[in-house]
């Protein structure tokens, strides 16, 4: 059975009360936080748990924090990105839905230890549940003195306020999200000045995914070595995986990181119906697409990297022996086409070129080095664009490429013989 | 400023300021990278990512607008990575783009033209629909062309970092991302063209000058705008000698302009616009006599023996003081020079001027000597915009303030009669009634008068005189005056003595302002003791006017001209580009002045109202078309030059051979010896002795109910204007009362009414705005609707009655 820290207490009925919440153990962490540390301590307390971000690009969240400049004169916020638009993602959701209080504790204590008084969840527009149960979560929190004026007699003010989006991916870069969240039309910003020294309203700003902020009260709790002890030495704690496709049971999953590509396929009970593993996307659409050679690689940030791909959010889409891998680029390409932000040219143009000419193939109307032309497209997206959605774009491409050139040209050639087409 | 920075580009060392871009430095060695989104006047945003270039020690490539300078940094620009990439990203910009550029007015200035040429891919690989989008009218000066733009976004930053109001956004996203005018209105024209030179593409062109020649068939010439006191530099485009356009010029660096961006960076849309009168079927072009009620043609020969026989007749039967002289201060310095020196020394007249508001003192000169000039403002603490509407008597400085303020985060302090829309922008912004400045300067010296600050006042020259002609006034009083609170008066006195070295910038038109703004910069620097002092800064709606002031500097004597006029003394009247009729106060008053002289010659570019009274006419060159200098509002000479050739001869040509004929010489070539011998005029400097100046105090005669109030539009029609087909129509004359004001008076928005006093009527329109106060009415001078018809001073308070028709 698999260890859960997160999601531990998810699963149990009206645990989105702040009573059973509590009877679970649930804010025992913020008391302890708030007595016993210095806001530095548990910043070097989290740095030493190696917790890295969650979001996608797994930065060492201590580290993270440690940036938060000290002597600012302005404000300082933090802001839970709850966007999860990667396609593929809904673990943030598990968490919010299951135990939104252990979001609020570990945001509480997160914003005590950068010397926030004020922070938002920036919240997918389409999680309506969601924001509610988050909602009526913070106000509980408020009346029992977790937040609001004077948090347990600490003398500080900390407040949670829950912010819907509008339904844009970029949004939730941590940028753009910045720009919605201020009322503004969501398009990343440029980087430096990075959002820790100016950020929302011009001010320190940390930007923490859900799942990163949950991991606090457990590391508080029990403390770093604990944590540290949990997955690999570079990739501490758990994950939640998603797990979606060609599997039996798809849903979300808590293991510790570094647990074996096959062991997950098994905890989903296997390829549907039967049939062969052909692809998986490892870490949500914008990861690279391994293959079934890769079925013993462990999941965790340095393995999937070593593998060309990328751990990213941990959305684990699987595609079985019937897909046509033409036909999922050119979905995913018409996604990041639709979504690009419209803000640089080679993302703007390069995606809509790379929809265009995956349209073509898709009508049979495919010519000849249309392959070698998605390939010149990509590269010169690659590494070129504003922010890293143009990147994630080209990923799909490259990838299925270069593991499925062959249906590329069976596609060109008009001979495409997978059954979801 | 920033400390040096060294770098090494391409293998070439240089060194620049802390905190320039990478682009900036590689321009400084003269190594080209091309760019779209980036331009130097508006922030760094990194969103075309063309201008990439390859650093040492950082793997991805970086935009080299958004990458500042470090030490020891070493780029480079020209790797086979870098062209490999940049002709991707040039490729994917090409895509979609319509290459419609034959019929495309950026034809031969178009980036994306040079850019492909030299940076792009040979082939295009793209063979897919291109996408198309639809046109909308955004308004009468700039034309939307949007399957031609590359968001590069500069339009949109432009309104972002000097605009007023948000007018540009992009809507939608990805690939159908495109720009627009918030729910489809149009441009608010102000300085809607200046979109246009910003716009790498042809995205956004001239509607004017839409289809009516390449660039290529054009040449252009560097010289000033004449519509107002700023001073732009513009470029004078023309085409088989007719003005096709004009742009401002970013490559002049001329004189000493070149630190502080005021003068070659953008234009408003009346200078821009402002040329289509030059080739107006009613422009004087011969001279022409009075012939029954009409003029005719005649050759110069005869208009100047007839003039010269006159001119001596009057001088020989009535003496030189029988003949006088009005000239413009739209005149050059050159015109005005020569002008005081045919009737002070050629005739021995004293009746010389070119005042059109009557207004007397000899300190007037001494306060612009060390008035504040352009080069201080960036320097400056904090700018003080006190009783001018800054944004449309000389709109590009009022533009450059708005994006210091806004972008620059300087500090800007407002003290305004009604809202002028730069108040988003200000630090603090006051209102006060209309007319009473003298008043809330009081109150702002009364602020600062705690013991210590008081000994300091009291040893200035003046002081207790100053006071004491406010002896009975007390700090409630000036409450009630000017409206504005005493807590509001002392928020403003403590951010005036927290700042060093203010800016304070007034009409300069307006005598008693520029004492009181001179008393209150002396104050502050007697109190403070600062190293950077607090200027004056005087802004005029005319180009020359500094330049006028400071050639004749003598108390004036326009007024006396009129009395004499009047009175039948005088019998010669010469009116150089000066029309008293439209200019001078009382209109009805002025009529009867001039068909009272003898014999008067005019000479304009157009017929003029006070033309009609003359007996001779002579054409007066378009300040488009001819050479001469203006000292604008910042103190600097700027010259102009013939943007075309006008067959007409200079006016200050006329001059010199009308004081020949009278046996004087003046003899000049070409104007440049008549520069050097202005020179020591235009050098010598009078300095101002530290001295509190009287101001005046006016009360409310209180026989109308409403206190008129003049407004300010860069619109507002003269005789220029009035003929320029694309801009004329933007003002539209009226009075503007507040709502409270127009529901007692049963008036609503729109109606006609009559807006009369003791000197005169006017008809107009009514409009309302909460932002007037109950009891004023603002009216702006326009050709429809002339204020002179209802003032006879400049000064204080002139007060109407509103009719309904
Ligand atoms: C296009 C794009 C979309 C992203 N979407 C999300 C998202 O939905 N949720 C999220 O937590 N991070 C997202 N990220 C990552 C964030 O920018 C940011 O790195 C993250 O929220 C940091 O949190 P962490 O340090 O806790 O991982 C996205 C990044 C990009 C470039
Ligand atoms: S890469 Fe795409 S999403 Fe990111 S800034 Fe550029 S256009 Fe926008
Ligand atoms: S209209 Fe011109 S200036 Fe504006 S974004 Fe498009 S190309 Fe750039
Ligand atoms: S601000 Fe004045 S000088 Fe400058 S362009 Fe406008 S009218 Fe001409
Ligand atoms: S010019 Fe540098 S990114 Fe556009």
């Amino acid at each position: 059975m698999s260890e859960k820290i997160v999601l531990k207490y998810a699963d149990v009925p009206e645990q989105k009360n702040i009573g059973t919440y509590m009877k679970n153990g649930g804010y025992k962490a913020l008391p302890r936080a708030l007595s016993e540390y210095k806001p530095d301590e548990i910043i070097q307390l989290v740095d030493k748990s190696g917790l890295r971000g969650r979001g996608g690009a797994g930065f060492p969240t201590g580290k993270k924090w440690g940036f938060i400049p000290k002597t600012s004169p302005k404000p300082k916020y933090l802001v839970c990105n709850a966007d999860e638009g990667e396609p593929g993602t809904f673990k943030d959701r598990a968490i919010i839905e299951g135990d939104p209080h252990l979001l609020i504790e570990g945001m509480a204590i997160s914003s005590y230890a950068i010397g926030a008084h004020k922070a938002y969840i920036y919240i997918r527009g389409e999680f309506a549940m969601g924001a509610d149960i988050l909602v009526s979560a913070i106000n509980q929190a408020r009346e029992a003195g977790f937040l609001g004026k004077n948090v347990l007699g600490s003398g500080l003010d900390i407040d949670i306020d829950v912010f819907r989006g509008a339904g844009a991916y970029i949004c939730g870069e941590e940028t753009a999200l910045l720009d919605s969240l201020e009322g503004r039309r969501g398009m990343p910003r440029l980087k430096p000045p990075f959002p820790v020294v100016v950020g929302l309203y011009a001010s320190p700003t940390m930007i923490n995914n859900v799942e990163t902020l949950a991991n606090i009260p457990r590391i508080i709790d029990n403390g770093a070595e604990w944590f540290a002890g949990i997955g690999t030495p570079h990739s501490t704690g758990t994950k939640i995986f998603c797990i979606s496709g060609d599997v039996n049971k798809p849903g979300v999953y808590e293991t510790p990181m570094g647990i074996s590509f096959k062991e997950l396929l098994k905890m989903a009970d296997g390829i549907k119906d039967g049939k062969k593993l052909k692809a998986f996307f490892p870490g949500g659409s914008s990861t690279p697409i391994l293959t079934d050679a890769h079925l013993n690689i462990e999941m965790d940030f340095e393995s999937l990297k070593k593998a060309g791909s990328m751990l990213g959010s941990g959305a684990v889409i699987v595609l079985n022996e019937d897909r046509c891998m033409v036909k999922t680029a050119a979905r995913l390409v018409k996604f990041y086409r639709d979504e690009s932000c419209g803000k640089c040219s080679p993302c703007r143009e390069g995606t809509d070129w790379l929809a265009k000419v995956y349209k073509r193939i898709m009508d049979n109307k495919g010519r000849d080095g249309d392959i070698d032309l998605l390939l010149s497209i990509s590269h010169d997206i690659y590494g070129t664009t504003f922010c890293p959605l143009g990147d994630a774009a080209t990923m799909p491409v490259v990838s299925s490429i270069k593991y499925f050139r062959k249906e590329y040209e069976e596609h060109i050639n008009g001979k495409c013989n997978h059954t979801d087409n | 400023m920033g400390n040096a920075i060294t770098l090494t580009i391409d293998g070439r060392e240089v060194t620049v300021q802390e905190g320039t871009m990478v682009i900036e430095a590689a321009k400084k060695l003269g190594i080209e990278i091309p760019y779209y989104c980036y331009h130097p006047l508006l922030k760094s945003v990194g969103c075309c990512r063309v201008c990439l270039v390859e650093v040492e020690g950082i793997p991805k490539l970086q935009t080299s607008c958004t990458l500042e300078v470090k030490n020891g940094m070493v780029v480079r620009t020209n790797t086979p990575l870098v062209q490999k990439r940049r002709k991707g990203v040039i490729g994917f910009l090409l895509a979609n783009h319509p290459l419609d550029c034959p019929v495309c007015d950026q034809g031969g200035e178009c980036d994306l033209q040079n850019f492909s040429h030299r940076y792009g891919p040979a082939v295009a690989k793209f063979k897919e629909h291109k996408r198309t989008f639809q046109k909308y009218y955004i308004g009468p000066l700039v034309e939307r062309e949007m399957n031609r733009c590359i968001l590069c976004k500069r339009c949109v930053r432009f309104y972002d970092e000097y605009g007023g109001e948000t007018t540009l956004g992009e809507f939608n996203r990805a690939a159908e991302t495109d720009i627009r005018t918030f729910y489809k209105t149009e441009f608010n024209p102000g300085f809607s063209g200046n979109t246009i030179f910003l716009c790498p593409v042809g995205a956004l062109t001239d509607k004017v000058y839409r289809f009516k020649a390449r660039v290529w068939d054009m040449k252009f010439i560097t010289s000033v705008c004449p519509g107002c006191g700023t001073g732009c530099s513009i470029r004078l485009w023309s085409r088989n000698n007719r003005i096709l356009r004009i742009t401002p010029d970013r490559n002049n660096n001329c004189s000493n302009n070149s630190n502080h961006g005021i003068l070659n960076n953008f234009l408003c849309d009346r200078g821009q616009f402002d040329f289509e009168y030059l080739s107006s079927g009613e422009r004087v072009r011969t001279p022409m006599i009075k012939q029954n009620d009409g003029f005719i043609p005649v050759t110069y020969e005869k208009a100047m023996d007839m003039i010269v026989f006159r001119l001596k007749k009057s001088i020989a039967e009535s003496g030189p003081d029988s003949v006088g002289g009005i000239i413009s201060s739209a005149s050059t310095c050159e015109e005005i020079y020569l002008f005081k020196k045919l009737f002070k020394d050629c005739i021995g007249s004293p009746n010389v001027d070119f005042r059109s508001r009557f207004s007397d003192s000899g300190q007037v000169n001494a306060i612009l000597d060390e008035s504040a000039e352009y080069s201080d403002l960036p320097g400056s603490g904090g700018v003080f915009v006190l009783g001018t509407n800054i944004l449309h008597q000389q709109p590009v400085l009022g533009l450059y303030l708005r994006n210091r303020a806004k972008r620059k985060g300087s500090t800007l302090l407002l003290a305004e009669p009604y809202k002028t829309g730069m108040e988003d922008c200000a630090s603090l912004s006051v209102c006060y009634r209309p007319g009473t400045e003298a008043y809330l300067l009081y109150g702002l010296i009364l602020c600062m008068l705690n013991p210590e600050n008081r000994e300091d006042l009291s040893r200035i020259e003046g002081f207790e005189e100053f006071r004491n002609s406010f002896k009975e006034i007390t700090m409630e009083a000036v409450e009630q005056t000017t409206g504005v609170t005493k807590e509001t008066m002392e928020k403003v006195s403590s951010l005036l003595l927290d700042k060093e070295g203010w800016t304070i910038i007034i009409d300069g038109e307006k005598e008693s302002l520029l004492f009181s703004a001179h008393n209150l910069g002396m104050a502050l620097n007697n109190v403070q003791k600062g190293r950077v002092k607090s200027k004056v800064l005087p802004v005029f709606s005319q180009p020359n006017h500094r330049g006028a002031m400071k050639l004749m500097p003598e108390s004036c004597n326009a007024r006396k001209i009129i009395d004499a006029a009047l009175s039948g003394k005088l019998k010669f009247l010469y009116l150089l580009g000066s029309d008293p009729v439209s200019e001078f106060l009382d209109r009805k008053k002025m009529g009867a002045v001039l068909k009272n002289v003898e014999f008067i010659v005019a000479q304009d570019v157009f017929l003029t109202e006070a033309a009609q009274y003359a007996s001779i006419v002579l054409p007066g060159k378009a300040p488009h078309a001819k050479q001469g200098s203006f000292i604008c509002s910042g103190g600097l000479t700027r010259e102009l030059q013939e943007g075309i050739k006008e067959g007409m001869e200079s006016e200050w040509k006329t001059i010199t051979r009308l004081a020949e004929r009278l046996g004087y010489s003046m003899r000049y070539d070409i104007i440049d010896d008549l520069r050097n011998e202005m020179l020591s005029v235009l050098q010598k400097k009078d300095s101002c002795r530290e001295k509190f100046l009287p101001v005046r105090i006016f009360e409310k005669p209180g026989k109308f109910p409403f206190v008129l109030v003049e407004g300010k539009n860069m619109f507002a029609r003269d005789k220029f204007i009035s003929r320029c087909g694309a801009i004329k129509f933007f003002f539209k004359p009226g009075v503007c009362i507040s709502p409270s004001d127009a529901e007692k008076s049963g008036l609503m928005d729109g109606d006609a009414v009559t807006v009369f006093n003791n000197l005169g009527e006017l008809k107009v329109m009514v409009s309302t705005m909460k932002d007037v106060q109950p009891g004023y009415a603002v009216m702006t001078d326009d050709i429809a609707c002339p204020l002179n018809i209802l003032k006879d001073s400049e000064e204080g308070f002139v007060e109407v009655d509103i009719r309904k028709e």
